[in-house]
């Protein structure tokens, strides 16, 4: 019983947005950089972003490195957003 | 709880983007023919409608312009800071770096060579065969990457593409170039290959901003964004290299585009890179006919 | 993030459709807000606006959009105002106008 219990609150604990997990957001919004700078839609925003993210959960701010790492993930699926508009409706822009 | 499902949809829709975006979907393009029809495509003929409708555009949206006069980008429309400009022509801040750059040129290599054994011509009058696609390597070589390879060729170091001592060789040679007519050709299929991806460059919308160049150099050309009128699209290449006041420098046509991707947040590319290359390709064949005026200079 | 967002574009909304009549502006008792908004707009990192639009008091203003002005009658439709700023390309999908919500402008 005592075991259940110890393993719900450990769930909880970890589940938590407190214990928010800036390190898995740092590393997806990396990966999903190097995914759009291959499709050449990188935003020059993201970088530095995820360089803040760094430094935050360097110096402890868990939270706030999280909330700019998500940040920095956003703007990479735009990017991947643009690249697909792009792919399939960039004659619009061509003169008639 | 609704902004959690929202983002849930969000992700799904990427995930599934992002597995498309493997496939050639985005890298092609839509207009080239099947292989079994490459043969009878007629390439050069498909270019030159192109050229055609956008001449037609801006000779639409600028009536009073003669076609020559697009080779002068924002001057060419804007009777206002051209008289400026022609004032600062007549002592033209390109002028030292120039004479800078034929003494580059006529220099010898450590291995007593010098550039003018790897262009036609000794390199003097030919910057209108630039870029060209090269069959053999089935890629883009744009002058100043030619450049380079002629130093790496006789073993020397490759110079910085954006400004400085490969600026002034390039505008060493576009000077010795004025008035000859580019007329670039796209004659097989992987030369229209390069030439569409630079023309889907030149259309996508990227960036923060989310800005493609025909955005501001085509569709909006002309209007003031704060304080700078957008120059026409066609006619880009020609001037190249370009002196601008707040560079303080000439800068090669990779520095402008990489300048231009920064100013709507998109990362710029590489210098140099595939890209790039297709797209000073393709405004360079939108620009044909017109003439070699580089180098030029800009407030 | 997105409550920031759309709390900004409303921001905006207010000082452009108050600027259009200006001494609106003055009677109110948003100029707090005003101030907020009218600060967004004009600056470059921010909304920059003025690189494309005319707006009362602005300086160095471009002319790729329409000036704006009288807001509040063409523009009776308050969530089409606001849609225009959050992401115009709801409204015309070719706009040129960047979209200030949707992108985190
Ligand atoms: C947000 C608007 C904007 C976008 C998008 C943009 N540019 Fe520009 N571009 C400018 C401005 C402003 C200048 C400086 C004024 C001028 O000469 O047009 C400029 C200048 C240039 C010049 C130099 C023109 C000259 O006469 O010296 C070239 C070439 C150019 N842009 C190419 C591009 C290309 C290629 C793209 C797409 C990758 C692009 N631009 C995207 C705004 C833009
Ligand atoms: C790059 C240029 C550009 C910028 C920057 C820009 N706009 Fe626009 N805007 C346009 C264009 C072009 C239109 C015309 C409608 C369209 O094409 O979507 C427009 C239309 C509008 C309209 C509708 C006006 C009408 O009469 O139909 C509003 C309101 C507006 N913009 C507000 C803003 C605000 C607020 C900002 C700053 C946060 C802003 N715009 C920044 C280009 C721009």
């Amino acid at each position: 019983m005592k075991k259940v219990f110890y393993a719900i609150l450990f769930s909880l604990f970890f589940s938590s947005p407190c214990f928010a997990n800036a390190q898995q957001s740092i590393e997806q919004a990396e990966k999903n950089l190097e995914k759009v700078a291959k499709l050449e839609f990188e935003w020059s925003t993201t970088a530095p972003l995820i360089q803040k993210a760094k430094k935050a959960l360097a110096d402890g701010n868990e939270k706030i490195a999280e909330a700019l790492a998500k940040e920095a993930i956003a703007q990479t699926e735009y990017g991947f957003i643009q690249a697909e508009y792009a792919s399939k409706n960039w004659q619009e822009g061509e003169p008639k | 709880m609704k902004t959690k499902i929202t983002w849930c949809l969000a992700i799904i829709s990427i995930m599934i983007l992002s597995a498309c975006s493997d496939s050639e979907t985005l890298k092609g393009d839509t207009e080239v023919q099947p292989a079994v029809q490459a043969s009878t495509v007629n390439y050069q003929q498909k270019v030159n409608q192109d050229v055609k409708r956008f001449r037609e555009f801006f000779a639409s949206k600028f009536p009073n312009i003669e076609l020559e006069e697009f080779v002068n980008g924002a001057y060419a429309i804007d009777a206002a800071t051209r008289e400026q400009w022609l004032e600062i022509e007549e002592f033209p801040p390109y002028e030292i770096p120039v004479e800078e750059g034929q003494e580059f040129f006529e220099a010898p290599f450590a291995n007593g060579k010098t550039y003018a054994d790897c262009f036609e011509n000794g390199g003097i009058g030919i910057r209108q065969n630039f870029p060209y696609f090269d069959e053999k390597t089935n890629q883009v070589i744009t002058l100043e990457l030619a450049i380079n390879q002629c130093r790496e060729a006789n073993g020397e170091q490759p110079l910085d593409y954006g400004q400085g001592e490969l600026a002034s060789i390039s505008a060493y040679m576009a000077n010795e170039s004025r008035d000859n007519v580019f007329d670039i050709k796209v004659n097989s299929e992987a030369a229209y290959k390069a030439y569409m991806a630079g023309k889907q460059f030149f259309y996508s919308k990227r960036g923060q901003l989310n800005f493609a160049c025909a955005d501001c150099h085509l569709k909006i050309s002309g209007s003031l964004l704060r304080a700078d009128i957008l120059s026409p699209a066609i006619g880009h290449p020609t001037g190249m290299p370009v002196y601008r006041s707040n560079w303080g420098e000439l800068g090669t046509i990779g520095h402008r585009y990489r300048e231009c991707n920064k100013n709507v947040r998109a990362e710029p590319l590489d210098y140099q890179s595939e890209s790039y290359r297709n797209l000073e390709f393709y405004q360079t064949v939108m620009s044909n006919g017109l003439v070699v005026n580089g180098p030029s200079s800009r407030k | 993030m997105k409550g920031t967002r759309i709390l900004l574009s409303s921001l905006l909304v207010t000082v452009i459709a108050a600027f259009s009549s200006i001494t609106l502006a003055q009677e109110s008792g948003l100029s707090a807000e005003l101030a907020q908004g009218k600060a967004i707009a004009f600056d470059r990192r921010k909304g920059n606006c003025l690189a494309c639009h005319y707006i009362q008091g602005g300086a160095l203003m471009g002319t790729t959009g329409p000036g704006l002005v009288a807001m509040k009658q063409r523009f009776p439709d308050r969530q089409r105002l606001i849609t225009q700023v959050t992401d115009a390309r709801l409204n015309n999908k070719n706009t040129i106008m960047p979209p200030f919500g949707a992108h985190g402008i």
